[in-house]
């Protein structure tokens, strides 16, 4: 959702004039005009820039316009924050793949589909690309256990296909787990090369590798290469 | 992991359940490192790059020749780096889950993991219940 250029709306607080100028990807729970939402945002940007471990709360603050008290008054400290803003764009993308997931009637299209959205959630917005898919696995357990978590969160989107493969032998627990984490690393090694515009790119590749297990490879290729409808 | 690989030249499927079962042997015999390497390597960021690729390599007998198994479906170009990156995921989440010790009983979903896309679900079920 791009914003306009801060400073140029009357409708956006003096604050957000320090948030990085110009479009940006955030979806709007990171652009509303309140103190806790643009410390989110402040965040955010802060971690694409410096990293997880160089963000700091005075890094924080001067990026929201607010001061440590405010600060504090919404967060512990940065770990707090982070996986407030963690789950923010954890619930935004979910939203964001169930429309997809339900755009299409049949299973495989709409697994396609999700990840199209996925990847252009991403590619949309490299600060939150980087918050969500490369810093969890720097910031330590707390913050990788909620990336798990996450992960977990949208197995049952690929256990659909389940009921579709043939044999009588049902699939491990952990394959869906093992695809989604294989798809979340492929995804954020392209965010840590800066090649996030590219992310798109990758769908027919992740669409084939996801859809496999269920399909076969030659349905699951078919399926991947298809033309957007 | 190379070299129980190499044990097994001529059986993909046993190639792909010895390299595994080696390095799963490795983990449990040194939870310690394995969880070092697993989950707190990347803690260090960008001073572990390069160290990734050079660990696929080492990996890389894991799924030689793979792609021959797979018949005429023509597979992407990055399904090998795919599956090593769902099996390193599997294994980061049961470390980070707090079993290392258990990490051996991950070896059939593993193996069935790596196999799934080269051999299709009924084979890859097939060549994971001898174990």
């Amino acid at each position: 959702v791009p914003s306009e250029p801060p400073g140029e709306s009357s409708e956006q607080p003096d604050e957000l004039a320090r948030l990085p100028h110009g479009r940006h990807g955030l979806p709007p729970e990171f652009v509303a005009n309140n103190q806790r939402q643009r410390l989110l945002a402040s965040l955010v940007f802060t971690v694409a820039e410096h990293g997880y471990n160089k963000t700091t709360i005075t890094r924080v603050i001067e990026g929201a316009g607010v001061t440590t008290r405010t600060f504090y008054k919404y967060f512990d400290g940065v770990e707090t924050a982070y996986l407030a803003a963690f789950e923010a764009a954890a619930d935004s993308l979910a939203s964001r793949l169930a429309e997809a997931y339900g755009s299409e009637s049949e299973w495989p299209l709409r697994v396609r589909a999700s990840l199209a959205a996925l990847l252009e959630f991403f590619a949309a917005s490299p600060e939150l690309a980087r918050l969500c898919l490369t810093e969890p696995f720097v910031a330590g357990p707390a913050i990788s256990r909620r990336y798990q978590e996450a992960i977990a969160r949208l197995a049952p989107y690929l256990r659909e296909g389940r009921a579709l493969r043939e044999g009588p032998e049902p699939f491990p627990e952990t394959t869906e787990r093992g695809l989604l984490g294989s798809i979340g690393t492929q995804i954020g090694r392209k965010v840590s090369a800066a090649e996030t515009e590219d992310l798109p790119g990758l769908l027919p590749d992740l669409a084939q590798f996801a859809l496999t297990p269920y399909l076969g490879a030659a349905e699951a290729r078919r399926v991947a290469l298809l033309e957007d409808a | 992991v190379g070299e129980a690989c190499e044990r097994h030249p001529d059986s993909f499927p046993g190639r792909v359940s010895a390299g595994i079962a080696a390095l799963l042997d490795y983990a449990a015999a040194e939870p310690a490192l394995a969880r070092a390497c697993i989950v707190e390597a990347p803690l260090l960021g960008a001073a572990m790059e390069g160290a990734r690729e050079r660990a696929l390599a080492g990996f890389a007998p894991l799924l030689r020749g793979a792609r021959q198994e797979v018949g005429d479906a023509e597979l992407p170009a990055s399904v090998e780096e795919s599956v090593f990156d769902g099996l390193y995921w599997l294994l980061y989440d049961a470390v980070l889950s707090g079993a290392p010790e258990h990490l051996e009983e991950l070896r059939p979903q593993l193996v069935e993991f790596a196999l799934l896309p080269f051999l299709g679900a009924t084979a890859a079920a097939d060549a994971v219940k001898p174990l």
